[in-house]
Protein backbone atom coordinates (compact mmCIF):
# COMPACT_ATOMS: atom_id res chain seq x y z
CA UNK A 1 0.00 0.00 0.00
CA UNK A 2 1.26 3.45 -0.88
CA UNK A 3 2.22 5.77 1.92
CA UNK A 4 0.08 8.87 2.40
CA UNK A 5 2.60 11.67 2.07
CA UNK A 6 1.53 15.32 2.55
CA UNK A 7 1.91 15.81 -1.23
CA UNK A 8 -0.42 12.88 -1.99
CA UNK A 9 -2.97 14.13 0.55
CA UNK A 10 -2.88 17.61 -1.03
CA UNK A 11 -3.32 16.13 -4.54
CA UNK A 12 -6.20 13.99 -3.31
CA UNK A 13 -7.96 16.98 -1.74
CA UNK A 14 -7.38 19.08 -4.87
CA UNK A 15 -8.79 16.29 -7.01
CA UNK A 16 -11.89 15.98 -4.84
CA UNK A 17 -12.36 19.76 -4.97
CA UNK A 18 -12.02 19.96 -8.75
CA UNK A 19 -14.25 16.93 -9.26
CA UNK A 20 -17.11 18.32 -7.19
CA UNK A 21 -20.43 18.47 -9.05
CA UNK A 22 -21.33 21.89 -10.45
CA UNK A 23 -24.88 23.21 -10.42
CA UNK A 24 -26.76 23.09 -13.69
CA UNK A 25 -27.24 26.51 -15.21
CA UNK A 26 -30.49 27.29 -16.97
CA UNK A 27 -31.53 30.49 -18.73
CA UNK A 28 -33.54 32.84 -16.53
CA UNK A 29 -35.92 35.69 -17.22
CA UNK A 30 -36.61 38.71 -15.05
CA UNK A 31 -40.31 39.39 -15.50
CA UNK A 32 -42.88 42.06 -14.66
CA UNK A 33 -46.59 42.50 -15.21
CA UNK A 34 -47.31 42.48 -18.95
CA UNK A 35 -48.70 46.03 -18.80
CA UNK A 36 -45.89 47.50 -16.69
CA UNK A 37 -44.28 50.62 -18.13
CA UNK A 38 -40.80 49.12 -17.67
CA UNK A 39 -39.42 47.71 -20.94
CA UNK A 40 -35.86 46.70 -20.11
CA UNK A 41 -33.48 46.30 -17.18
CA UNK A 42 -29.73 45.87 -17.25
CA UNK A 43 -28.10 43.30 -14.96
CA UNK A 44 -26.73 46.11 -12.79
CA UNK A 45 -30.20 47.64 -12.48
CA UNK A 46 -31.71 44.24 -11.67
CA UNK A 47 -29.10 43.79 -8.96
CA UNK A 48 -29.96 47.18 -7.47
CA UNK A 49 -33.70 46.43 -7.56
CA UNK A 50 -33.38 43.07 -5.81
CA UNK A 51 -30.70 44.18 -3.35
CA UNK A 52 -32.77 47.33 -2.71
CA UNK A 53 -29.88 49.69 -3.35
CA UNK A 54 -31.36 53.16 -3.66
CA UNK A 55 -31.73 55.30 -5.65
CA UNK A 56 -33.15 53.17 -8.43
CA UNK A 57 -33.38 54.18 -12.09
CA UNK A 58 -36.53 56.23 -12.73
CA UNK A 59 -38.28 53.46 -14.65
CA UNK A 60 -37.60 50.99 -11.83
CA UNK A 61 -38.35 53.30 -8.91
CA UNK A 62 -41.75 51.86 -8.00
CA UNK A 63 -40.95 48.21 -8.57
CA UNK A 64 -41.56 45.71 -5.77
CA UNK A 65 -39.11 42.80 -6.06
CA UNK A 66 -40.14 39.28 -5.08
CA UNK A 67 -37.67 36.45 -4.48
CA UNK A 68 -38.41 32.81 -5.20
CA UNK A 69 -38.59 30.09 -2.58
CA UNK A 70 -36.72 27.65 -4.84
CA UNK A 71 -33.19 27.70 -3.36
CA UNK A 72 -31.36 26.71 -6.56
CA UNK A 73 -33.31 29.21 -8.66
CA UNK A 74 -32.61 32.02 -6.21
CA UNK A 75 -28.95 31.04 -5.94
CA UNK A 76 -28.53 31.05 -9.73
CA UNK A 77 -30.25 34.42 -10.06
CA UNK A 78 -28.08 36.19 -7.49
CA UNK A 79 -24.94 34.51 -8.78
CA UNK A 80 -25.81 35.83 -12.25
CA UNK A 81 -26.76 39.42 -11.45
CA UNK A 82 -24.68 40.14 -8.36
CA UNK A 83 -21.98 37.46 -8.28
CA UNK A 84 -23.14 36.53 -4.78
CA UNK A 85 -23.27 33.05 -3.28
CA UNK A 86 -26.24 32.15 -1.04
CA UNK A 87 -24.05 32.60 2.05
CA UNK A 88 -22.85 36.04 0.96
CA UNK A 89 -26.42 37.03 0.16
CA UNK A 90 -27.64 35.96 3.61
CA UNK A 91 -24.77 37.87 5.25
CA UNK A 92 -25.65 40.93 3.12
CA UNK A 93 -29.25 40.88 4.31
CA UNK A 94 -28.33 40.11 7.92
CA UNK A 95 -26.19 43.24 7.91
CA UNK A 96 -28.93 45.32 6.26
CA UNK A 97 -31.77 44.08 8.46
CA UNK A 98 -29.98 44.43 11.77
CA UNK A 99 -28.67 47.92 10.98
CA UNK A 100 -32.15 49.10 10.02
CA UNK A 101 -31.40 49.52 6.32
CA UNK A 102 -34.16 47.37 4.88
CA UNK A 103 -35.52 43.88 4.50
CA UNK A 104 -35.03 41.26 1.78
CA UNK A 105 -37.74 40.77 -0.82
CA UNK A 106 -40.57 38.47 0.14
CA UNK A 107 -40.17 34.94 -1.26
CA UNK A 108 -42.87 33.30 -3.41
CA UNK A 109 -43.32 29.90 -4.99
CA UNK A 110 -44.25 29.63 -8.68
CA UNK A 111 -48.00 29.75 -8.10
CA UNK A 112 -47.79 32.71 -5.75
CA UNK A 113 -45.46 34.52 -8.15
CA UNK A 114 -47.93 34.04 -11.01
CA UNK A 115 -50.81 35.39 -8.92
CA UNK A 116 -48.87 38.40 -7.62
CA UNK A 117 -47.51 39.22 -11.05
CA UNK A 118 -50.92 39.13 -12.71
CA UNK A 119 -52.49 41.38 -10.07
CA UNK A 120 -49.73 43.85 -9.24
CA UNK A 121 -48.23 45.95 -12.08
CA UNK A 122 -45.32 46.94 -9.79
CA UNK A 123 -44.26 43.36 -9.06
CA UNK A 124 -41.00 42.02 -10.49
CA UNK A 125 -39.50 38.55 -10.08
CA UNK A 126 -37.47 35.96 -11.96
CA UNK A 127 -38.26 32.56 -13.42
CA UNK A 128 -36.64 29.88 -15.58
CA UNK A 129 -37.14 30.88 -19.21
CA UNK A 130 -38.83 27.56 -19.95
CA UNK A 131 -41.35 28.14 -17.13
CA UNK A 132 -42.89 31.52 -18.06
CA UNK A 133 -45.36 33.11 -15.66
CA UNK A 134 -48.83 34.04 -16.92
CA UNK A 135 -49.53 37.69 -17.77
CA UNK A 136 -45.84 38.59 -17.59
CA UNK A 137 -43.24 40.09 -19.87
CA UNK A 138 -39.51 39.65 -19.84
CA UNK A 139 -37.40 42.74 -19.09
CA UNK A 140 -34.05 40.95 -18.77
CA UNK A 141 -32.85 37.63 -20.14
CA UNK A 142 -30.03 35.89 -18.32
CA UNK A 143 -28.20 33.10 -20.14
CA UNK B 1 -41.27 54.32 37.34
CA UNK B 2 -39.88 52.90 34.09
CA UNK B 3 -36.29 53.78 33.28
CA UNK B 4 -35.82 55.97 30.15
CA UNK B 5 -34.14 53.13 28.25
CA UNK B 6 -37.29 51.02 28.74
CA UNK B 7 -39.59 53.54 27.05
CA UNK B 8 -38.98 52.28 23.48
CA UNK B 9 -39.93 48.76 24.59
CA UNK B 10 -43.10 50.00 26.29
CA UNK B 11 -44.09 52.07 23.25
CA UNK B 12 -43.55 49.13 20.95
CA UNK B 13 -45.44 46.74 23.26
CA UNK B 14 -48.43 49.07 23.10
CA UNK B 15 -48.29 49.13 19.30
CA UNK B 16 -47.56 45.45 18.70
CA UNK B 17 -51.12 44.03 18.55
CA UNK B 18 -52.32 46.61 16.02
CA UNK B 19 -49.19 46.39 13.84
CA UNK B 20 -49.12 42.61 13.92
CA UNK B 21 -52.68 42.44 12.68
CA UNK B 22 -51.80 44.89 9.89
CA UNK B 23 -48.86 42.73 8.80
CA UNK B 24 -46.45 45.61 9.40
CA UNK B 25 -44.36 43.95 12.09
CA UNK B 26 -41.15 42.04 11.46
CA UNK B 27 -39.41 40.08 14.20
CA UNK B 28 -35.96 38.56 13.85
CA UNK B 29 -32.74 38.16 15.70
CA UNK B 30 -29.20 36.94 15.82
CA UNK B 31 -26.79 35.48 18.26
CA UNK B 32 -23.56 33.68 19.01
CA UNK B 33 -22.89 30.66 21.13
CA UNK B 34 -19.19 30.70 21.89
CA UNK B 35 -16.42 29.30 24.02
CA UNK B 36 -12.96 30.83 24.30
CA UNK B 37 -9.84 29.64 26.10
CA UNK B 38 -6.84 31.89 26.76
CA UNK B 39 -3.38 30.60 27.63
CA UNK B 40 -2.44 33.48 29.94
CA UNK B 41 -2.83 33.21 33.68
CA UNK B 42 -1.61 36.79 34.16
CA UNK B 43 -4.48 38.72 32.55
CA UNK B 44 -7.96 38.34 31.02
CA UNK B 45 -8.84 38.78 27.37
CA UNK B 46 -12.05 40.80 27.12
CA UNK B 47 -14.15 42.61 24.55
CA UNK B 48 -14.36 46.33 25.23
CA UNK B 49 -16.02 46.91 28.63
CA UNK B 50 -16.46 43.35 29.85
CA UNK B 51 -15.26 43.00 33.48
CA UNK B 52 -13.66 39.55 33.06
CA UNK B 53 -12.87 37.00 30.42
CA UNK B 54 -10.88 33.91 29.67
CA UNK B 55 -7.36 33.89 31.10
CA UNK B 56 -6.51 34.80 34.67
CA UNK B 57 -10.15 34.64 35.83
CA UNK B 58 -10.54 31.17 34.34
CA UNK B 59 -8.87 29.35 31.49
CA UNK B 60 -12.04 29.02 29.39
CA UNK B 61 -15.05 31.30 29.31
CA UNK B 62 -18.25 31.16 27.22
CA UNK B 63 -19.11 34.78 28.01
CA UNK B 64 -16.57 36.48 25.73
CA UNK B 65 -18.60 36.20 22.51
CA UNK B 66 -21.92 34.64 23.50
CA UNK B 67 -24.90 36.90 22.93
CA UNK B 68 -28.51 36.91 21.86
CA UNK B 69 -30.42 39.75 20.22
CA UNK B 70 -34.02 40.17 19.14
CA UNK B 71 -35.12 42.91 16.77
CA UNK B 72 -38.62 44.16 16.04
CA UNK B 73 -39.25 46.50 13.11
CA UNK B 74 -42.65 48.12 12.88
CA UNK B 75 -43.87 49.95 9.77
CA UNK B 76 -45.95 52.74 11.29
CA UNK B 77 -46.81 54.53 8.03
CA UNK B 78 -45.45 54.16 4.48
CA UNK B 79 -42.58 56.52 5.37
CA UNK B 80 -42.23 56.00 9.10
CA UNK B 81 -40.72 52.96 10.79
CA UNK B 82 -39.70 52.08 14.32
CA UNK B 83 -36.98 49.58 15.15
CA UNK B 84 -36.07 48.08 18.50
CA UNK B 85 -33.15 45.71 19.06
CA UNK B 86 -32.57 44.22 22.50
CA UNK B 87 -29.20 42.56 23.05
CA UNK B 88 -28.18 40.32 25.89
CA UNK B 89 -24.41 40.01 26.16
CA UNK B 90 -21.83 39.98 28.91
CA UNK B 91 -21.75 43.62 29.96
CA UNK B 92 -19.81 45.99 32.22
CA UNK B 93 -21.99 45.08 35.20
CA UNK B 94 -20.99 41.45 34.83
CA UNK B 95 -24.42 40.16 33.82
CA UNK B 96 -26.44 39.48 30.67
CA UNK B 97 -29.24 41.96 31.29
CA UNK B 98 -30.79 42.86 27.90
CA UNK B 99 -30.13 46.42 26.73
CA UNK B 100 -31.61 48.30 23.78
CA UNK B 101 -28.85 48.46 21.17
CA UNK B 102 -31.19 49.97 18.57
CA UNK B 103 -34.30 52.01 19.40
CA UNK B 104 -34.96 54.35 16.56
CA UNK B 105 -37.63 56.09 14.58
CA UNK B 106 -36.78 55.99 10.87
CA UNK B 107 -38.29 58.60 8.60
CA UNK B 108 -37.79 57.74 4.95
CA UNK B 109 -37.67 61.29 3.61
CA UNK B 110 -37.26 60.04 0.06
CA UNK B 111 -36.27 56.84 -1.75
CA UNK B 112 -32.65 57.65 -1.04
CA UNK B 113 -32.65 59.51 2.28
CA UNK B 114 -33.56 58.40 5.80
CA UNK B 115 -33.48 60.32 9.06
CA UNK B 116 -33.02 58.15 12.15
CA UNK B 117 -33.76 59.45 15.64
CA UNK B 118 -33.01 57.58 18.84
CA UNK B 119 -30.45 54.94 19.73
CA UNK B 120 -28.14 53.99 16.94
CA UNK B 121 -24.68 52.57 16.45
CA UNK B 122 -21.39 54.35 16.12
CA UNK B 123 -20.71 54.27 12.37
CA UNK B 124 -16.91 54.64 12.53
CA UNK B 125 -15.70 51.30 11.22
CA UNK B 126 -16.89 48.91 8.54
CA UNK B 127 -18.55 46.51 10.98
CA UNK B 128 -19.24 48.94 13.84
CA UNK B 129 -22.97 49.03 13.25
CA UNK B 130 -23.23 45.26 12.92
CA UNK B 131 -20.43 44.39 15.36
CA UNK B 132 -22.72 41.98 17.22
CA UNK B 133 -24.02 40.30 14.05
CA UNK B 134 -21.08 37.91 13.89
CA UNK B 135 -22.91 35.81 11.30
CA UNK B 136 -22.34 38.67 8.83
CA UNK B 137 -18.59 39.01 9.43
CA UNK B 138 -15.67 36.76 8.57
CA UNK B 139 -14.12 36.48 12.06
CA UNK B 140 -15.35 35.35 15.47
CA UNK B 141 -15.17 39.01 16.52
CA UNK B 142 -13.87 42.23 14.97
CA UNK B 143 -10.13 42.81 15.53
CA UNK B 144 -9.75 44.75 18.79
CA UNK B 145 -6.62 46.51 17.57
CA UNK B 146 -8.90 48.68 15.42
CA UNK B 147 -12.39 48.28 16.86
CA UNK B 148 -11.14 49.00 20.39
CA UNK B 149 -9.94 52.47 19.36
CA UNK B 150 -13.44 53.74 20.11
CA UNK B 151 -15.05 51.05 22.26
CA UNK B 152 -18.37 52.88 22.58
CA UNK B 153 -20.87 51.63 20.10
CA UNK B 154 -24.39 52.71 21.02
CA UNK B 155 -25.22 56.40 20.91
CA UNK B 156 -28.42 58.39 21.31
CA UNK B 157 -29.03 61.12 18.78
CA UNK B 158 -29.88 61.81 15.16
CA UNK B 159 -28.46 60.30 12.01
CA UNK B 160 -29.03 60.95 8.34
CA UNK B 161 -28.40 58.27 5.72
CA UNK B 162 -28.31 59.20 2.06
CA UNK B 163 -27.68 56.88 -0.87
CA UNK B 164 -26.62 57.72 -4.39
CA UNK B 165 -25.08 56.34 -7.55
CA UNK B 166 -22.00 57.64 -9.29
CA UNK B 167 -20.15 56.12 -12.25
CA UNK B 168 -21.41 52.65 -11.40
CA UNK B 169 -20.58 53.02 -7.70
CA UNK B 170 -23.27 52.79 -5.04
CA UNK B 171 -22.63 55.45 -2.40
CA UNK B 172 -23.90 55.84 1.12
CA UNK B 173 -23.33 59.00 3.10
CA UNK B 174 -23.82 58.91 6.84
CA UNK B 175 -23.87 61.88 9.22
CA UNK B 176 -24.75 61.81 12.89
CA UNK B 177 -24.66 63.78 16.13
CA UNK B 178 -25.11 61.82 19.32
CA UNK B 179 -24.25 61.32 22.98
CA UNK B 180 -23.44 58.26 25.06
CA UNK B 181 -22.96 57.33 28.71
CA UNK B 182 -21.02 54.12 29.19
CA UNK B 183 -19.99 52.19 32.25
CA UNK B 184 -16.37 51.17 32.40
CA UNK B 185 -15.49 48.37 34.85
CA UNK B 186 -12.57 48.85 37.24
CA UNK B 187 -9.83 46.30 36.77
CA UNK B 188 -9.46 43.68 39.50
CA UNK B 189 -12.32 45.24 41.42
CA UNK B 190 -16.03 45.50 41.58
CA UNK B 191 -17.87 48.57 40.39
CA UNK B 192 -17.81 50.75 37.33
CA UNK B 193 -17.00 54.32 36.44
CA UNK B 194 -19.00 56.26 33.89
CA UNK B 195 -17.69 57.92 30.76
CA UNK B 196 -19.70 60.57 28.93
CA UNK B 197 -19.21 61.15 25.23
CA UNK B 198 -20.72 63.48 22.68
CA UNK B 199 -19.68 63.27 19.06
CA UNK B 200 -20.45 64.06 15.46
CA UNK B 201 -19.57 61.55 12.75
CA UNK B 202 -19.36 61.59 8.96
CA UNK B 203 -18.95 58.54 6.79
CA UNK B 204 -18.89 57.74 3.11
CA UNK B 205 -19.12 54.20 1.73
CA UNK B 206 -18.57 53.36 -1.93
CA UNK B 207 -19.22 49.91 -3.30
CA UNK B 208 -19.23 48.39 -6.73
CA UNK B 209 -19.54 44.68 -7.42
CA UNK B 210 -16.64 43.14 -5.46
CA UNK B 211 -15.03 46.31 -4.13
CA UNK B 212 -15.96 48.46 -1.16
CA UNK B 213 -14.30 51.51 0.37
CA UNK B 214 -15.28 53.41 3.47
CA UNK B 215 -13.90 56.61 5.02
CA UNK B 216 -15.09 58.03 8.33
CA UNK B 217 -14.33 60.99 10.50
CA UNK B 218 -15.49 61.41 14.07
CA UNK B 219 -15.03 64.44 16.31
CA UNK B 220 -16.14 64.28 19.89
CA UNK B 221 -15.60 65.19 23.52
CA UNK B 222 -15.23 62.76 26.40
CA UNK B 223 -15.26 63.01 30.19
CA UNK B 224 -14.17 60.18 32.45
CA UNK B 225 -12.90 59.99 35.98
CA UNK B 226 -12.31 57.48 38.73
CA UNK B 227 -11.80 58.07 42.46
CA UNK B 228 -8.07 57.26 42.12
CA UNK B 229 -7.59 59.67 39.22
CA UNK B 230 -9.55 62.40 40.97
CA UNK B 231 -7.34 61.98 44.04
CA UNK B 232 -4.14 62.22 41.98
CA UNK B 233 -5.25 65.26 39.97
CA UNK B 234 -6.51 66.94 43.16
CA UNK B 235 -3.13 66.41 44.83
CA UNK B 236 -1.31 67.77 41.78
CA UNK B 237 -3.48 70.87 41.81
CA UNK B 238 -3.21 71.54 45.54
CA UNK B 239 0.35 70.41 46.27
CA UNK B 240 2.16 70.51 42.95
CA UNK B 241 2.26 74.28 42.44
CA UNK B 242 1.55 75.92 39.10
CA UNK B 243 3.33 73.15 37.17
CA UNK B 244 1.32 70.45 38.93
CA UNK B 245 -1.94 72.28 38.29
CA UNK B 246 -1.02 72.67 34.64
CA UNK B 247 -0.19 68.96 34.37
CA UNK B 248 -3.45 67.96 36.11
CA UNK B 249 -5.36 70.07 33.63
CA UNK B 250 -3.54 68.39 30.73
CA UNK B 251 -4.15 64.86 32.01
CA UNK B 252 -7.68 65.23 33.31
CA UNK B 253 -10.17 63.63 30.93
CA UNK B 254 -12.75 66.37 31.31
CA UNK B 255 -14.58 67.37 28.14
CA UNK B 256 -11.41 66.41 26.22
CA UNK B 257 -11.56 66.47 22.45
CA UNK B 258 -10.95 63.31 20.45
CA UNK B 259 -10.93 62.66 16.74
CA UNK B 260 -11.07 59.46 14.77
CA UNK B 261 -10.01 58.95 11.18
CA UNK B 262 -10.89 55.57 9.75
CA UNK B 263 -10.36 53.97 6.36
CA UNK B 264 -11.58 50.59 5.14
CA UNK B 265 -11.22 48.62 1.93
CA UNK B 266 -12.73 45.26 1.05
CA UNK B 267 -12.44 43.00 -1.97
CA UNK B 268 -14.87 40.12 -1.81
CA UNK B 269 -15.79 37.49 -4.34
CA UNK B 270 -17.15 34.01 -3.91
CA UNK B 271 -13.54 32.85 -3.77
CA UNK B 272 -11.50 35.57 -2.12
CA UNK B 273 -11.87 38.00 0.73
CA UNK B 274 -9.29 40.71 1.31
CA UNK B 275 -10.21 43.21 3.98
CA UNK B 276 -8.20 45.97 5.65
CA UNK B 277 -8.99 48.79 8.05
CA UNK B 278 -6.97 51.55 9.62
CA UNK B 279 -7.92 53.92 12.41
CA UNK B 280 -6.13 56.86 14.00
CA UNK B 281 -7.55 58.34 17.21
CA UNK B 282 -5.76 61.41 18.57
CA UNK B 283 -6.99 62.87 21.86
CA UNK B 284 -6.25 66.23 23.54
CA UNK B 285 -5.75 66.95 27.23
CA UNK B 286 -5.95 63.44 28.53
CA UNK B 287 -3.94 60.76 30.28
CA UNK B 288 -5.00 58.62 27.32
CA UNK B 289 -2.64 59.04 24.41
CA UNK B 290 -2.98 59.10 20.64
CA UNK B 291 -3.49 55.64 19.21
CA UNK B 292 -3.67 53.98 15.85
CA UNK B 293 -4.60 50.49 14.79
CA UNK B 294 -4.69 48.48 11.60
CA UNK B 295 -5.42 44.99 10.37
CA UNK B 296 -5.54 43.03 7.17
CA UNK B 297 -7.58 39.86 6.65
CA UNK B 298 -7.23 37.42 3.77
CA UNK B 299 -9.70 34.58 3.31
CA UNK B 300 -10.25 31.98 0.63
CA UNK B 301 -13.42 29.98 0.05
CA UNK B 302 -12.67 26.34 -0.63
CA UNK B 303 -15.98 24.63 -1.15
CA UNK B 304 -18.01 25.33 1.97
CA UNK B 305 -14.92 26.10 4.04
CA UNK B 306 -13.28 29.47 4.42
CA UNK B 307 -9.84 29.54 6.00
CA UNK B 308 -8.71 33.07 6.83
CA UNK B 309 -5.82 34.90 8.42
CA UNK B 310 -5.68 38.30 10.08
CA UNK B 311 -2.64 40.36 11.00
CA UNK B 312 -3.37 43.25 13.36
CA UNK B 313 -1.45 45.85 15.33
CA UNK B 314 -2.12 48.65 17.79
CA UNK B 315 0.26 51.56 18.44
CA UNK B 316 0.26 54.23 21.17
CA UNK B 317 2.02 57.59 20.85
CA UNK B 318 2.85 59.85 23.76
CA UNK B 319 5.27 60.54 26.60
CA UNK B 320 5.84 58.08 29.44
CA UNK B 321 6.55 60.81 31.97
CA UNK B 322 6.23 64.56 32.47
CA UNK B 323 8.76 66.84 34.20
CA UNK B 324 5.95 68.87 35.77
CA UNK B 325 4.99 65.90 37.97
CA UNK B 326 7.72 66.67 40.55
CA UNK B 327 7.28 64.51 43.64
CA UNK B 328 4.26 62.85 42.05
CA UNK B 329 6.31 61.48 39.16
CA UNK B 330 5.95 57.78 40.14
CA UNK B 331 2.15 58.11 40.27
CA UNK B 332 1.94 60.13 37.03
CA UNK B 333 4.23 57.65 35.26
CA UNK B 334 1.96 54.81 36.42
CA UNK B 335 -1.12 56.54 35.05
CA UNK B 336 0.61 57.22 31.71
CA UNK B 337 1.82 53.63 31.53
CA UNK B 338 -1.69 52.36 32.26
CA UNK B 339 -2.91 53.53 28.87
CA UNK B 340 -0.25 51.87 26.75
CA UNK B 341 -1.99 49.02 24.94
CA UNK B 342 0.43 48.34 22.08
CA UNK B 343 -0.07 44.83 20.81
CA UNK B 344 0.19 42.59 17.77
CA UNK B 345 -1.81 39.56 16.81
CA UNK B 346 -1.96 36.92 14.14
CA UNK B 347 -5.27 35.10 13.84
CA UNK B 348 -5.92 31.94 11.88
CA UNK B 349 -9.50 30.90 11.41
CA UNK B 350 -11.80 28.51 9.64
CA UNK B 351 -15.50 29.03 9.06
CA UNK B 352 -18.18 26.82 7.60
CA UNK B 353 -21.93 27.31 7.15
CA UNK B 354 -23.60 24.44 8.99
CA UNK B 355 -27.13 25.55 8.20
CA UNK B 356 -28.77 28.16 5.99
CA UNK B 357 -28.77 30.50 8.97
CA UNK B 358 -25.79 29.35 11.01
CA UNK B 359 -22.01 29.41 10.62
CA UNK B 360 -19.45 27.58 12.72
CA UNK B 361 -16.13 29.38 13.24
CA UNK B 362 -12.90 28.28 14.80
CA UNK B 363 -10.21 30.89 15.42
CA UNK B 364 -6.77 30.77 16.98
CA UNK B 365 -5.18 34.10 17.94
CA UNK B 366 -1.51 34.52 18.69
CA UNK B 367 -1.31 37.72 20.74
CA UNK B 368 1.88 39.53 21.74
CA UNK B 369 1.73 42.79 23.70
CA UNK B 370 4.72 45.01 22.93
CA UNK B 371 7.37 45.55 25.58
CA UNK B 372 6.20 48.13 28.14
CA UNK B 373 2.54 47.56 27.35
CA UNK B 374 -0.51 46.16 29.11
CA UNK B 375 -1.77 44.71 25.86
CA UNK B 376 -5.47 44.61 25.05
CA UNK B 377 -6.21 42.85 28.34
CA UNK B 378 -7.66 43.59 31.74
CA UNK B 379 -7.46 42.23 35.30
CA UNK B 380 -3.66 41.94 35.16
CA UNK B 381 -2.06 39.99 37.96
CA UNK B 382 1.00 41.12 39.89
CA UNK B 383 3.05 38.60 37.90
CA UNK B 384 2.21 40.23 34.55
CA UNK B 385 5.57 41.22 33.08
CA UNK B 386 4.83 44.75 31.85
CA UNK B 387 8.40 45.26 30.59
CA UNK B 388 8.47 42.07 28.53
CA UNK B 389 5.00 40.52 28.24
CA UNK B 390 4.69 36.96 27.00
CA UNK B 391 2.95 35.93 23.81
CA UNK B 392 -0.28 34.04 24.44
CA UNK B 393 -2.88 32.06 22.54
CA UNK B 394 -6.63 32.55 22.43
CA UNK B 395 -8.72 29.74 20.97
CA UNK B 396 -12.38 30.36 20.15
CA UNK B 397 -15.12 28.19 18.75
CA UNK B 398 -18.33 30.03 17.94
CA UNK B 399 -21.66 29.23 16.36
CA UNK B 400 -23.11 32.40 14.80
CA UNK B 401 -26.76 32.37 13.78
CA UNK B 402 -29.62 34.54 12.60
CA UNK B 403 -33.32 33.87 12.80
Amino acid sequence: MRRLTPLRIAMLLAGLYLARPSAAVEPLAVVTHEQAALQHLSRDEAMRVFLKQQPLPTAARNLIPFDRTDDSLRAQFYQSVAGMSPHRLRAYWAKRVFTGRGRPPESLDANQAAVILSHNPAAITYTPRDQPLANSKTVLSIE
Amino acid sequence: MPQPHHWPSILLAALVPELASAGALHVGGFGTLGLSCFSSDQADFVLNVQPAGPGRSGRCDPRLDSLLAVQVDAQLTPVLEFGLQLTSDYNADGDFAPEPTVAQLRWHISDAATLRLGRTHNPAFLYSESRNVRYAMPWVRPPLEVYGLLPTYTFDGAEILSQGHWQGWHMEFQGSAAVADIDNPRANATGTDEAELKQAALGLTLDQADMLFKASYVRGRVSYSTPDLDALFGALRSLGGAAGASLASDLDLDDSRYDLFALAARYETDRWLVLAEYGYRPIDDSFFRDMQGAYITVGRNIGVWMPYATLAQRWTHGPDSDPRAGAFAPLVDTVLAATRFDSRSLSLGLSRPVHANATLKLQLDWIKPDDASWGLYTNHGSDYDYAHPDADYLMSINLDFVF
